[in-house]
């Protein structure tokens, strides 16, 4: 498969050598406690810079979405020839944050409150041969 | 401070005009606007413009086809809000006494479809597929849905509302009624929002001239008090575009809310004191919530409102009387000038078919990207 990327390095837990193994990451608050994706400089809720990375669960719920019925705009990486709608959601973690991101079920079956399970993949390659993970949420298979 | 007014006001047709430069949509704006205040291009002492989508100082590049005075010419964007924000700056200048008279345009001119991304958008959001400009409005349409019993009839009937004002305003895009059951047969652009109730990015221009009491007293035309001019971005935990995250514990009073509540009190009115509303239809769903964020209903009651025909024309508080974004298309630029437009040309009772009888309190609110919200009240 060649090299590994992310699509938004911050958001990935390192080792990348093992997709499986690979969760999302975020940054816990020192002083406040709030939760957000990623890495920022300080704490979007209340300033302070004493953050400490937390790695995120994979299990959420859908907290709402909506469907994408047209091919966006730019330089999007997904199907276009032909493009296939695809859904997009608020996903709710236990940590206490809620991430957008496209999720992955059936678009006649999606429902507010559905549990999901976070799916990690290969999305693209890149100019350079490299191949590009993206994140998701997916439906969670029942037994 | 000194209080601060409106004595002309100008407009170019929002729409698409291929074979027109912005500089003479602007320019046509512009001169309107002097003309209905009864002041010279020389008199004005400073200008802003609003714009996001034109290249830079088009403002100067505009505003100097009259002249080159050499008076201060600034563009200013806070994405759909960047007229609110052009029009504040005026305001705080005219009202700390910098100047007695300003020139503030809105503009813009944008290619069909959705609005370029790279402007809002980060690449790895591009390349993901988040980037549709409905999908935040649309993910929060569901949740109202959900939680308040919202329905995509409510939704479809602020669309057939819109687009029926519009036939009386000769400056929309649109001018044509359709009815729920078209709204609702329109294709899905992010769902529940169809096509015909989702604004089309488009080109128009928009002008006022902004002044102290002492100008007013001399407009060629009736004047109009800014009773308050308010711009804010959104909190922590409100759900703006672009995000990555946002937080599930603590979701602070929502930007339109928190800026019309400074408003509100700026200019010593209650939202119920309100004749006439122009607020940012982004989409169909945008206005139902945005009527509980300015407080014309309880929160949870926006598709109950639409469907009592208070916001109706002859109702208990007309919204979008112009015909919102919905009609009129959205200029992100010229888009809250507009509504301006549409505020004073009511309050002057110069509306025409679209009268709001007797509107004497009037205002306008623009909500975009980034959080950024404006609110203008405006009274005679």
């Amino acid at each position: 498969m060649g090299a590994i990327k992310t699509i938004r390095d911050d958001f990935f837990s390192e080792p990348r050598d093992d997709i499986a193994a690979i969760h999302l990451m975020g940054s816990a608050c020192g002083d406040c406690a709030e939760v957000s994706l990623g890495r920022p400089p300080a704490c979007p809720n209340c300033q302070s810079e004493a953050l400490s990375p937390l790695p995120l669960g994979r299990t959420g719920t859908l907290y709402s979405y909506t469907v994408v019925r047209n091919q966006p705009p730019g330089d999007y990486k997904g199907a276009t020839n032909p493009f296939v709608p695809y859904a997009v959601g608020l996903v709710e973690l236990p940590e206490g944050l809620r991430i957008l991101c496209r999720i992955d079920a059936a678009l006649d079956a999606l429902t507010i409150g559905a549990p999901l399970t976070l799916s990690i993949h290969p999305y693209y390659q890149n100019a350079d041969g490299e191949t590009v993970l993206s994140y998701s949420y997916a439906a969670t298979e029942t037994a | 401070m000194r209080d601060v007014f409106i004595s002309g006001i100008g407009i170019h047709a929002f729409g698409r005009f291929p074979d027109k430069p912005y500089q003479a949509m602007g320019l046509e704006a512009a001169k309107m606007a002097l003309d209905d205040a009864g002041v010279a291009w020389k008199d004005i002492q400073t200008a802003y413009c609003a714009r996001m989508f034109l290249p830079a100082t088009s403002g100067a590049r505009i505003l100097t086809q009259m002249g080159r005075t050499g008076i201060s010419i600034a563009d200013v964007e806070a994405a759909c809000a960047s007229g609110g924000v052009a029009l504040r700056q005026a305001y705080m200048a005219v009202a700390a006494g910098f100047v007695d008279v300003a020139l503030v345009l809105g503009i813009e001119k944008m290619p069909r479809g959705f609005m370029d991304p790279r402007q809002l958008y980060e690449d790895w959001q591009i390349e993901m597929g988040l980037s549709q400009n409905p999908i935040p409005w649309a993910i929060r349409a569901r949740r109202h849905m959900h939680e308040f019993g919202t329905t995509e009839e409510q939704l479809a009937r602020v669309a057939v509302k819109n687009h029926r004002n519009s036939v009386h305003n000769p400056y929309a895009m649109y001018r044509k009624e359709f009815t729920l059951e078209q709204v609702l047969a329109s294709p899905l652009v992010n769902d529940p929002i169809h096509l015909l109730a989702v604004c089309a990015p488009n080109e128009g221009a928009a002008a006022v001239v902004v002044c102290s009491k002492e100008w007013a007293a001399k407009s060629a035309n009736k004047p109009v008090q800014i009773a308050a001019s308010v711009h804010r971005i959104g909190r922590y935990g409100h759900f703006s575009v672009p995000i990555y995250s946002i937080s599930a514990r603590q979701e602070n009073t929502h930007v339109s809310e928190w800026t019309a509540n400074l408003a509100y009190d700026m200019a010593g009115i209650e939202p119920q004191d309100l004749d006439v509303v122009e607020l940012q239809d982004t989409d169909a769903f945008c206005e139902i919530e945005a009527y509980e964020h300015l407080g014309l209903c309880p929160a949870g009651e926006g598709g109950r409102l639409i469907d009592s025909g208070d916001v109706d024309i002859g109702g208990r508080i007309p919204v979008n009387t112009s015909g919102g974004l919905i009609s009129k298309g959205e200029p992100v630029g010229a888009s809250h000038i507009g509504q301006v437009w549409e505020i004073v040309t009511q309050l002057r009772g110069q509306a025409g078919a679209r009268q709001v009888e007797g509107a004497r309190l009037g205002l306008a609110h623009v909500l975009g990207a980034g959080g950024n919200c404006a609110v203008t009240v405006l009274k005679t």
